[in-house]
């Protein structure tokens, strides 16, 4: 398997001029540049410990982040965490011992996990609004009783909101594509936990998407959403937050009587 | 020998159990895609112990910082 070496990403970029682009452009050259690093480290753990590896799983494993965009996939896989850890269900926790040959399996779910962790947590990749404490970590075993609490078991993977961004380049309806735009937000808000982060991924979807052929969109689809994430709208429009923007799109779609059509993105 | 643990009739892989402040968090990954991660707490009900959800977003992170925190150097 050969590397993705540093020449070849330079090379790749090399004929783009940045300077004369958007700053916002200039940034998500640099989240590729993110995922590509992402992508080259994660193969360069793996082979430094392939002499234990079996190699179908390296293959299986390294596959995961050839085939899809990389950054689309740590961040589905960190919001599928998430949820996953909220779910009310109740399980006897009765541990198995089992006798197991795939330490590859062991090794790259540890890595996994470790990477994936590492950079949902990070504040370059997946900007996250409040960062938890530093924990105490402690010798000590104790125990507090079960909170069912309220949970939110919806996610969305990475290929739905791809289907998502597809559906809102495809609209063909008669309402403005702000509110197309606020619409998928209420669909995603469904998740409040992550509708930033999944907001974010529509946004990177329909940019990416717009730009291998700007020119055929309607104009008033490029200049109301080409931006490359839902962070970047929202400041292009004024508003200072996820609250302001949904009182403020409430509020219009009330007064202005508009009927947001529960099939955008909605199931 | 790895711990396992069968939950809805998949099978997880238990990659490790950290103790954050008198609560003990398991940390699992399905064994056939490791991408399939999540964190459950365990709690003691008529001397049976349950893995259940974790009750906030503040606390799931808290939880995946401490994974992160204690295994980052093996990826460095």
């Amino acid at each position: 398997m050969k590397d993705i070496t540093n020449e070849e990403i330079v090379n790749a970029f090399k004929n783009i001029d940045t300077t004369s682009y958007d700053p916002r452009l200039s940034q998500h050259i640099a989240k590729r540049e993110e995922a590509d690093k992402i992508y080259r480290y994660i193969k360069r753990i793996i082979e430094t410990r392939s002499d234990q590896l079996d190699s179908e799983d390296i293959d299986k494993a390294l596959n995961i982040f050839r085939n899809q965009e990389q950054i689309a996939i740590l961040n589905a896989a960190y919001n599928r965490a998430i949820n996953e850890s909220r779910t009310k269900e109740k399980i006897e926790f009765k541990k198995e011992k089992r006798t197991n040959n795939r330490k590859s399996a062991i090794v790259i779910a540890s890595l996994f996990a470790t990477l994936m962790i590492g950079c949902g947590t990070s504040n370059i990749l997946f900007p996250i609004d409040n960062q938890p404490s530093e924990p105490v970590i402690e010798e000590t075993v104790g125990y507090q009783s079960f909170n069912t609490g309220k949970v939110n078991t919806i996610s969305y993977s990475a290929d739905e909101i791809a289907e998502m961004a597809d559906d809102i380049l495809n609209y063909q309806g008669n309402v403005s594509y702000d509110f197309v735009i606020y619409s998928y937000f209420i669909e995603l808000n469904k998740n409040p936990l992550a509708v930033k982060d999944n907001m974010n991924l529509l946004f990177g979807y329909l940019y990416q998407t717009m730009n291998y052929d700007i020119n055929s969109y309607d104009p008033n689809l490029v200049s109301t959403i080409h931006y490359p994430s839902f962070d970047d709208y929202l400041a292009a429009n004024g508003y200072s937050s996820i609250a302001q923007y949904k009182g403020i799109m409430s509020n219009m779609a009330s007064e202005q009587q508009v009927y947001l059509d529960n099939s955008y993105g909605g199931r | 020998m790895p711990d396992y643990i069968t939950i809805n009739n998949i099978d997880y892989l238990i990659l490790d159990e950290i103790t954050i402040n008198n609560i003990r968090y398991v940390y699992l990954s399905e064994e056939d895609n490791p991408l399939n991660f999540m964190v459950r707490k365990v709690v003691l009900e008529d001397n049976t112990e349950y893995l259940v959800g974790l009750d906030t977003d503040i606390e799931i992170k808290t939880a995946l910082n401490a994974y992160f925190t204690k295994h980052k150097e093996e990826i460095n």
